[in-house]
């Protein structure tokens, strides 16, 4: 998939393709076959996506359409009649105890077995990269199955599993869960994060009064050896979504069982250069704005919910493995630093103490607004859509990343942590703070957790955390890639993960979100 | 009692357990070769040589015999006071309550597990730790200090109830060339060491490699073994000596090879050590 965000020149939102836009697309598509920079799957995908483009979009007003065509609202490379969800996040512990009629699979009677069923879902997951966003909570699905067989055997199997995994799906947006109890499996996997290095996400949902600090600190000392796993605040989020949560993609959160049918985003940036003082940014312009938002949220929930026929006819809700009733949407939001600082004559998000509360009222006044629109198959969440700090993409340029404060603006840990936090108990839908330390962290895995700690009794809901000097993995935004990876894209050639793609495009068109502030110990 | 502080740091990972708020005071009655912070060691005695020359206006005359005023927001941070002055002295240490620093303190308590004091040498304002200490405990925090070791023990008597650990410094086994070193032989050095232990205190040695003066296997043995007739599990962390930020000989000596230190290393645990570490 190349840059979903920009529309190519055949594309538009009330027609779809007209007669004379014909030669745009021929032009196009013959681009995209011949492009060496894309592996052949990564064209067929392009070309797949840009098929679906040859469609209008569903009937939106104008306003919404207005909002859409500046890029006030946004889309992420969906199609413009969604027909399967954006993220998933089947529940593979009913897979193992029942197995599945239509992959002719019986439940797992060991550990070899529950592997191959997972490994086979994973191909089924129904989602927008094509690939399984969420892998499931792997130690707790696992560990019963640790003892069927040897251990040095259950041990090899398991560094196959993840070996494999990250080869078939080398997307970035692939994410694994572990905690809050320790496992043997969850130890392995932070033992394998530590030495094999492969590029899959992995969350760690900690609660310092559940998790074994022994557990924790080898977490912390995989993190900074591998920028993995992230820390999740499991108290804060079991309040908002129960116990069986799902952390996928780029820090999404939604019900093991359910998915997301889609993510479009509000862009609070251009948001703000609607309004001309924050009074009326908060009581005018964000209740509009959220109002076409919600529209086109609402819009696209109600054809994949209801005309594209996914929740009657695919066997993962057939057999159980998506509910309904598990589902919801996102609003998505990035650019708040550029909102408040549009709007603050002067005063600077991250510096200054009536910017900061303007940041928290933003977020406040946004949730709230989406809070009263009602939006059809969303009963995961009373109804309504849920508000999702997105990570951003590179053509957004000149707007910073979810709700986080600009690179380069980064003001002292604590400090920093104090404003970011607070926002997170709106953000039920996920948000992701990046901290990256000195490789001398590395000696004193406690001091990260104290640090954790803090965050969390803020309200922090969760924490990506590296070493300055990067490993072979390295984050860019919300994408996880190889190193290697990206030098390969940056010079020309194609490679596997989609990560890469991205990442390398952020490196060239947004390069000033991505030196972040070392953070000396 | 008040305290002569040179620096105040939020957060360190370096510092003792954990992540650590850490006071550096001013003053330290030796002077190592090799020291990394030399303006630490002398008190400011108010002579007002350094102020005529401060760039940026920050210093004045204090009170008659009493230290400079220094004005923090004139301050360009160029340190030229600390090279004009005789006794290489830092003219802009602070003096602070107890309760000043534990307004400090307060609003980092939920980041930090504890405080560390450092220096300069803490010990030599043992009286004030005495107080500050208690205050610490009663916001739920741990105490820490480091610590040349060479103040006489009735000093760390005196903070012993608050004191939750001690971070010390073993830096030659010869008392003769420990003198050279640092001035101080190193008798009293040992003899805490064995207090410490004995009252469970002892949270960390450092022994740092220095050329010509630590870096042999013969040195790392001896230490290492009088160490571990203390207690074997003592951590012992082996410091890398790094000229980088050193004045006078030491900026001349190189630091010691990567293989060195892991042989170092080895000889500490063969010596019967049983948590050795080494920076890196």
């Amino acid at each position: 998939m190349r840059n979903p965000a920009t529309m190519a020149a055949y594309e538009d939102f009330r027609t779809g393709l007209t007669a004379d836009k014909v030669d745009d697309l021929r032009n196009w598509v013959s681009g995209v076959l011949r492009d060496t920079s894309l592996t052949p799957d990564q064209r067929r995908a392009t070309l797949a996506a840009g098929a679906t483009k040859v469609l209008p979009h569903l009937p939106y007003s104008d306003a919404a359409v207005e909002a859409l065509a500046d890029g006030t609202v946004c889309m992420l490379g969906e199609a413009p009649l969604p027909f399967w969800p954006r993220y998933t996040a089947p529940d593979y512990a009913r897979l193992l105890s029942h197995g599945s009629d239509y992959l002719r699979l019986k439940p797992a009677g060991d550990l070899h077995e529950a592997l191959a069923s997972l490994l086979s879902l994973y191909q089924y997951s129904a989602t927008v990269t094509l690939e399984p966003v969420w892998l499931g909570n792997l130690d707790t699905l696992l560990e019963p199955y640790f003892d069927s067989v040897p251990e040095a055997e259950a041990r090899r199997a398991i560094k196959s599993f993840w070996a494999v995994v990250s080869r078939l799906f080398p997307s970035s947006f692939v994410h694994a869960n572990i905690g809050p109890g320790e496992s043997r499996v969850g130890r392995l996997l932070l033992e394998l994060d530590q030495t094999t290095g492969e590029p899959i996400n992995t969350s760690f949902k900690y609660d310092p009064a559940v998790t074994p600090e022994a557990f924790a600190l080898e977490a912390a000392r995989c993190a900074m050896a591998s920028a993995k796993p992230y820390f999740h605040n499991h108290a804060l989020s079991t309040q908002d979504w129960g116990p069986d949560y799902a952390i996928a993609s780029c820090y999404n959160l939604m019900p093991v069982g359910g998915g997301i049918h889609t993510l479009v985003r509000l862009n609070l940036g251009k948001v703000a250069q609607r309004a001309s003082s924050p009074e009326q940014m908060l009581n005018e312009t964000i209740p509009a704005a959220v109002a076409w938002l919600c529209e086109v949220i609402a819009a696209r929930s109600a054809f994949l919910g209801g005309e594209s026929g996914f929740f009657t006819h695919s066997f993962l809700v057939k057999e159980g493995f998506l509910r309904p009733e598990a589902f919801t949407a996102y609003a998505g939001m990035f650019g708040l630093a550029e909102a408040v600082n549009t709007l603050m004559g002067g005063a600077r998000y991250g510096k200054d103490e009536q910017a900061n509360q303007f940041a928290e009222a933003i977020v406040a006044k946004v949730a709230a607004c989406v809070a009263e629109i009602p939006v059809p198959y969303c009963d995961a969440t009373g109804g309504r859509a849920t508000l999702h700090a997105q990570v951003g993409i590179d053509s957004d340029a000149a707007y910073t990343p979810a709700a986080r404060i600009p690179t380069g603006e980064e003001p002292d840990m604590y400090t920093h942590l104090a404003v970011v936090s607070p926002h997170d108990r709106w953000l039920t839908g996920g948000v992701s703070n990046i901290f990256e330390f000195e490789e001398t962290a590395a000696d004193n895995p406690r001091a990260v957790l104290d640090i954790v700690h803090g965050a969390f009794s803020l309200g922090n809901r969760n924490l990506a955390l590296g070493p300055s000097t990067g490993g072979e993995l390295i984050r860019v935004t919300g994408y996880l890639m190889r190193r290697s990876d990206l030098a390969q894209r940056q010079s020309g050639e194609a490679v596997r993960g989609d990560g890469a793609l991205f990442g390398s495009a952020f490196f060239v068109n947004q390069p000033q979100h991505l030196h972040r502030r070392v953070r000396t110990v | 009692m008040r305290a002569l502080v040179s620096r105040l740091l939020t957060h360190s990972f370096v510092d003792g357990p954990g992540n650590r708020a850490v006071i550096f005071v001013q003053g330290c009655q030796i002077a190592c070769l090799y020291c990394h912070n030399p303006q630490t060691q002398q008190v400011c005695n108010g002579c007002g040589l350094c102020v005529a020359g401060c760039p940026g206006g920050a210093l004045a005359p204090g009170a008659p015999g009493g230290p400079l005023a220094w004005d923090p927001a004139q301050c360009l941070g160029c340190d030229q006071c600390i090279t004009v002055c005789p006794n290489s002295a830092d003219p802009r240490a602070l003096s602070y309550s107890p309760q000043d620093l534990l307004a400090w303190l307060r609003p980092l308590s939920r980041f930090v597990r504890g405080v560390t004091v450092s220096g300069g040498e803490p010990m030599l304002q043992a009286d004030f730790l005495a107080e500050f200490f208690p205050l610490v405990h009663g916001e739920g925090l741990s105490t820490m200090i480091e610590t040349n070791g060479l103040v006489e023990w009735a000093a760390y008597e005196r903070i012993l109830p608050w004191l939750d650990g001690a971070l010390v410094d073993l830096k030659v086994w010869e008392s003769d060339r420990h003198r050279t070193l640092t001035g101080m032989g190193n008798e009293r050095l040992l003899e805490n060491l064995r207090h410490l232990a004995a009252a469970g205190k002892l949270t960390e040695v450092r022994m740092p490699v220095i050329p010509g003066y630590s870096d042999t296997a013969e040195h790392v043995r001896a230490a290492a073994g009088f160490l571990a007739g203390l207690d074997p599990a003592i951590p012992v962390k082996l410091l890398r000596f790094r000229p980088h930020g050193t004045t006078g000989p030491a900026a001349g000596w190189t630091a010691p090879e990567e293989e060195l230190m892991a042989e170092l290393v080895d000889v500490a645990r063969g010596a019967g050590l049983t948590t050795v570490s080494r920076s890196r």
